[in-house]
């Protein structure tokens, strides 16, 4: 157990949440309700405070923005870095180390460090605020909307980058979202949630059975399985799945 | 005839020693819906921001007639309303809504009628009086649309704005969009990274680099793998399609579901 969340209840936004996650996973937890993302990530982060419930956790958490700009007060990215590693006794020669390490480790270039973080690519950016919440190490990271602004290519490699850093650092990832795909590309778990209460949190293909509780919650659902739903309603039968090519295949055998 | 209503010529833009432009040409058709589609940093956003004048490169664009520049900045601003995200300076939803109003002088009792007309189109009717500070980030997106929308402008551009609405809310604005190039001819310039986005228009065109490598009507540029050769996920119903043809099991690209499922199950 890395984090445990007990009958978390704040305001009216989120309701007798109850939770434990584990090492090493990766968690999304789907509302369409921007607040309720803001409001959990946040209380999960430690940057609420007020709240009826417990929250357990057994080391550091590290909470990532919605929009990364808001995470940037340096002038450049080394001095964005550096000034995470501030209260750490660290050495000049370490500091340094961590900084080139955790920008290795997400992608980004050695050259960006004289960049100011307002100036690069979204994508950059995105990644750029990953790293401010990696470089202390903590054993928890929360996103809020970590793939909103970026295009297939970058979210792809987003995903790439936090299963590595989940399963190979042993990290506890937990993603806010609305977005049910990218949801079930990343996790390994998730929890649904519908005006502020878990109505549902399983294994990530659960996703595939779950459409009316998705549409009461007012999530949008991945193409293909409104493609498959629309089969459907012409009476034709086709197996559930997020895999085009299962899909081919069942459209294949179903076709006279 | 079609006419241009925004010509783009021999355009070209350097941002910070890098030529992001080199002789760029485009003409964008009055009453058409187009999407400008491409990667991350693929300039999308830097062509926007010269259209709306932020920027300025070298060559010219000519808007509604008036060349942009300083002296018709006020000209084009009436007519060409653009919303980059979901800041907006004012206080209160109805405050929002009446600014563009007030500054053209409709009356009182006129701009009464169509903030109540728009905010019930958008569904914000219960939100009028709310500081804007206060609403969701999908709702500061809706206001600021229907804000431009109110004094009917002739071209609209959305940069990258779409995907901050949440599900229910980005259909109801895309309907009104549609709605309001089919009665008004609005000219709908929507710019985006998400690729599914590109279905919604008439015509899209893909930026890599600064430079349009594609520019043709959903249904021809999707027709063959040229998309998916340049290294981009095609949408769902697309590659479906791409997949049944080569089993097959269909004769060409269809756009939408009930396409490919007419065609397989009649």
């Amino acid at each position: 157990m890395a984090l445990e969340l007990k009958n978390v209840t704040y305001e009216n936004i989120i309701k007798k949440f109850d939770y434990v996650f584990d090492e090493g996973n990766i968690y999304a937890i789907l509302s369409s309700s921007e607040k309720e993302r803001e409001v959990l990530g946040k209380i999960i982060g430690g940057l609420i405070n007020k709240y009826d419930g417990k929250v357990k956790s057994i080391a550091r958490i590290g909470y990532v923005y919605s929009n990364p700009d808001d995470m940037f007060i340096c002038g450049t990215v080394n001095e964005e870095l550096a000034l995470c590693l501030n209260n750490s006794n660290y050495k000049d020669e370490t500091k340094n180390k961590k900084i080139s390490d955790v920008l290795k480790m997400l992608g980004l270039d050695d050259n960006i460090k004289n960049v100011n973080p307002l100036n690069i690519s979204s994508s950059e950016k995105r990644l750029l605020s990953i790293a401010i919440s990696l470089i202390t190490n903590p054993k928890i990271l929360v996103l809020n909307e970590p793939e909103l602004y970026l295009d297939d290519w970058h979210k792809r490699n987003l995903i790439k980058i936090l299963k590595k850093i989940s399963k190979r650092y042993n990290k506890t990832i937990i993603i806010l979202t609305n977005n049910v795909l990218f949801s079930y590309e990343v996790c390994d778990n998730f929890i649904l949630l519908n005006k502020g209460e878990i109505i549902k949190s399983e294994g990530k293909k659960e996703l595939l059975n779950i459409d009316k509780e998705l549409e009461m919650s007012s999530l949008k659902l991945p193409e293909i399985l409104n493609f498959i739903n629309c089969a459907s309603k012409k009476n034709i039968c086709l197996n559930k799945t997020y895999d085009i090519k299962e899909l081919m295949k069942d459209i294949y055998r179903n076709v006279n | 005839m079609k006419s241009s209503i925004i010509k783009v010529r021999d355009l070209t833009f350097k941002y910070n020693d890098k030529k992001i432009f080199d002789n760029l040409n485009l003409d964008i058709y009055e009453g058409s819906f187009i999407t400008i589609f491409g990667r991350n940093a693929s300039g999308k956003t830097t062509l926007a921001k010269l259209l709306i004048g932020l920027y300025r490169g070298e060559g010219y664009i000519n808007i509604d007639g008036y060349l942009l520049g300083d002296y018709f900045k006020d000209k084009i601003g009436r007519n060409f309303s653009f919303c980059l995200d979901e800041k907006n300076p004012f206080d209160t939803v109805s405050d929002s809504l009446a600014f563009s109003l007030e500054s053209l002088q409709y009356t009182k009792k006129e701009i009464e009628i169509l903030i109540k007309k728009y905010s019930q189109i958008f569904k914000i009717e219960n939100i009028l009086d709310k500081l804007i500070d206060e609403i969701s980030t999908s709702d500061k997106i809706k206001v600021n649309i229907a804000s431009l929308l109110i004094h009917k402008p002739k071209i609209i551009l959305l940069d990258n704005v779409l995907c901050k609405l949440n599900y229910n809310d980005k259909k109801l604005v895309i309907k009104i969009l549609k709605d309001f190039q089919k009665e008004n001819k609005l000219t709908i310039i929507l710019i985006t990274n998400d690729i599914q986005d590109t279905l919604l228009s008439d015509r899209i065109i893909v930026l890599d680099n600064g430079k349009i490598l594609l520019d043709d009507t959903p249904k021809n540029i999707y027709q063959d793998d040229t998309v998916e050769k340049m290294g981009f996920e095609l949408p769902f119903i697309v590659k479906l399609s791409h997949n049944l043809i080569l089993y097959n099991l269909l004769d060409k690209v269809y756009l939408t579901d009930k396409g490919v499922l007419d065609k397989l199950w009649p």
